[in-house]
């Protein structure tokens, strides 16, 4: 059969003839298409079938019979808050429980309290969250460098791990770039040594 | 305690941090062993979940030891080991009832739409993560199980949420014999949901991703056909001719809002910060899949909107399952896949840091360097 290529194919070099073909022989498998370990009777793959009986299967049915029919349930306990929680407009009342681990505060925090104003279903209510967090971020990177714990960005974004995870690649470029800076700096100070002479 | 915390897009660092109390009766506070970085971490690391707070402590997949229990809590004691979902659930409100226990509506005040998680952001209820050495666990009495004999620690972390969601994918896509299985992203719930394909039934599973790595992995661990989409023009045309220009059956959206492949949906999404991230594996199962076939979406997205094909969906009359993982009702049937062999959730750990290096372990994560697949995090204290 003559081979035939499909145009998003030639995109990249056809494939060898000799690879072995997932699906028959049309069309071509891309270049970056394998079936290299799968059996050819698919019915070989270990554990094959063992929930094939939706019975063995979880969560079917996806819902399970219920009496209760209030949304909380009954809820008994409650957790009492300390700090102040945003509720949903949508929630009937305070969840029993509840994480806060980081309570609203300054211009973020009046940012969240106009958000929580709004449904969920509101684009004002996500955006003005949005908003909130950028905001959120500019106030603890001022507040914590007053408070004498400022942000280390080489660390915090783990650059490191550039050097440590992918020496090769990484310190091939840092030595480009390092080359390029010395360059620029062996420039500048030329031109500034042949100026005073001028 | 010492916690990693959340800077801004793409910034953490470790701290002290106050330890958590009991303030119900039916906490417990848990030792973290390890804990994980999942994928979903990553929508955090980059600043994509709304609500989320400098200072945050992510992690949703952790084990460890209970440390102290409130006195409302009768099925658990100090020192049990136990592994934790990642769903933060009560067991009794109208949806954990029903077996919902993702859906919790009694632990996430700020929102409706989804129910509690471990370090998620305050859009999933504010709660403190694992990434971190104690965690303050509410309805110890539901959420919570303890390890059993033969389920290694590893597998336990895994079996908190990558295992048991990508398990959940392929039930929710109601595969039935000889069925064919295109799972977009080749992440650890996309290995977990082919690998789970096989068990259900399938007749073909294609996983496809634009990460060679990550695609040598899947077509062994799975094993999986797999196709670097990042070698074609259009990715949905080749789809269509290699399943006979019918479709998929069944097409699984294992990326979620951080996906790569579209410069309109990455420049909308993360640019303009029009919709909520980058939906575009969600458009190519929409269009790769078969007519009256089933899409699933396991991949996390934010709550605001995002660019989808609807009209697809309509005139294409597709079935689209989503929802997340309830994994106490997963985690019965996976322990006996687990020790029956036939999966293996610790075979996908690729690395591990201290904790105190935990920024680095998100960066080697995220930026995909040095073969990454799942990086495990342990506190000092927990190694010592």
């Amino acid at each position: 059969m003559t081979m035939r290529f499909y145009k998003e194919e030639l995109k990249w070099t056809p494939s060898d003839p000799s690879v072995k073909r997932a699906l028959g022989d049309d069309p071509v498998p891309a270049p970056g298409h394998s079936a290299a370990s799968v059996p050819e009777n698919y019915k070989e793959v270990h554990g094959w079938g063992a929930d094939l009986d939706p019975a063995n299967r979880p969560m079917v049915p996806r819902e399970l019979p219920s009496d209760v029919t209030t949304v909380r349930g009954n809820v008994g306990a409650r957790q009492v808050p300390t700090e102040k929680v945003h509720v949903s407009i949508e929630h009937p009342d305070l969840t029993p429980v509840f994480g806060n681990s980081c309570p609203p505060h300054g211009l973020s925090g009046m940012l969240r309290d106009y958000a929580f104003q709004f449904g969920e279903a509101s684009n004002r209510h996500w955006m003005t969250l949005i908003l909130a967090d950028r905001v959120d971020m500019v106030e603890h990177l001022f507040g914590d460098a007053l408070r004498g714990k400022p942000d280390n960005y080489i660390k915090e974004k783990g650059w490191p791990a550039y050097l440590k995870y992918n020496p090769g690649r990484n310190r091939r470029w840092l030595t480009l770039g390092a080359l390029a800076l010395g360059a620029v700096a062996v420039g500048v100070a030329v031109n500034q040594w042949r100026g005073r002479d001028d | 305690m010492r916690a990693m915390t959340y800077r801004g897009p793409f910034r953490v660092r470790v701290e002290d941090k106050p330890e958590p109390e009991i303030q119900h009766p039916n906490d417990a506070i848990i030792r973290v062993t390890r804990a994980a970085i999942c994928g979903s971490d990553i929508h955090l690391y980059h600043g994509l979940m709304p609500d989320l707070r400098i200072g945050e402590t992510f992690g949703h997949e952790f084990i460890g030891i209970v440390e102290e229990v409130g006195s409302a809590v009768d099925n658990l004691k100090a020192g049990d080991k136990v592994l934790v979902p990642f769903n933060v659930c009560c067991g009794f409100c109208y949806f954990c009832s029903r077996g919902l226990s993702g859906n919790c509506h009694n632990t996430n005040p700020s929102a409706t739409a989804v129910g509690g998680i471990y370090g998620y952001s305050h859009t999933c209820g504010g709660w403190g993560g694992g990434q971190s050495e104690y965690v303050r666990v509410p309805y110890a009495n539901f959420g919570p199980e303890i390890i059993q004999e033969g389920i290694s620690d590893d597998d336990a972390l895994l079996l908190t949420d990558a295992c048991p969601t990508g398990y959940h994918a392929a039930i929710m896509g109601d595969i039935k014999e000889g069925q064919t299985v295109l799972i977009f992203g080749a992440g650890p719930i996309g290995i977990f949901a082919a690998r789970s394909a096989w068990l259900m039934g399938a007749g073909r599973v294609v996983v496809t991703d634009h990460l060679d790595y990550r695609l040598d992995f899947v077509s062994r661990y799975a094993p999986a056909e797999t196709v670097n989409f990042s070698h074609l023009k259009d990715p949905v045309v080749y789809f269509k001719k290699i399943s006979e220009h019918i479709g998929f059956d069944v097409a699984i959206d294992a990326v979620g809002c951080d996906a790569s492949g579209s410069a309109m949906q990455a420049f909308t999404g993360f640019g303009l910060k029009a919709q909520a991230g980058n939906a575009v594996a969600l458009h190519w199962a929409v269009n790769s899949v078969r007519k009256g076939g089933t899409v699933v979406i396991i991949g996390a997205y934010g709550p605001p909107m995002n660019l989808a094909p609807v009209g697809s969906i309509f005139n294409k009359g597709l079935t689209i399952h989503a929802n997340q993982c309830a994994v106490k009702r997963h985690l019965p049937r996976l322990y006996e896949h687990v020790r029956a062999g036939r999966i293996k959730p610790s075979e996908i750990i690729t690395h591990r840091f201290s904790l105190e290096d935990i920024a680095e372990g998100y960066r080697v994560f995220t930026s995909k360097l040095d073969g990454c697949i799942k990086p495990v995090v342990i506190p000092d204290r927990a190694a010592a």
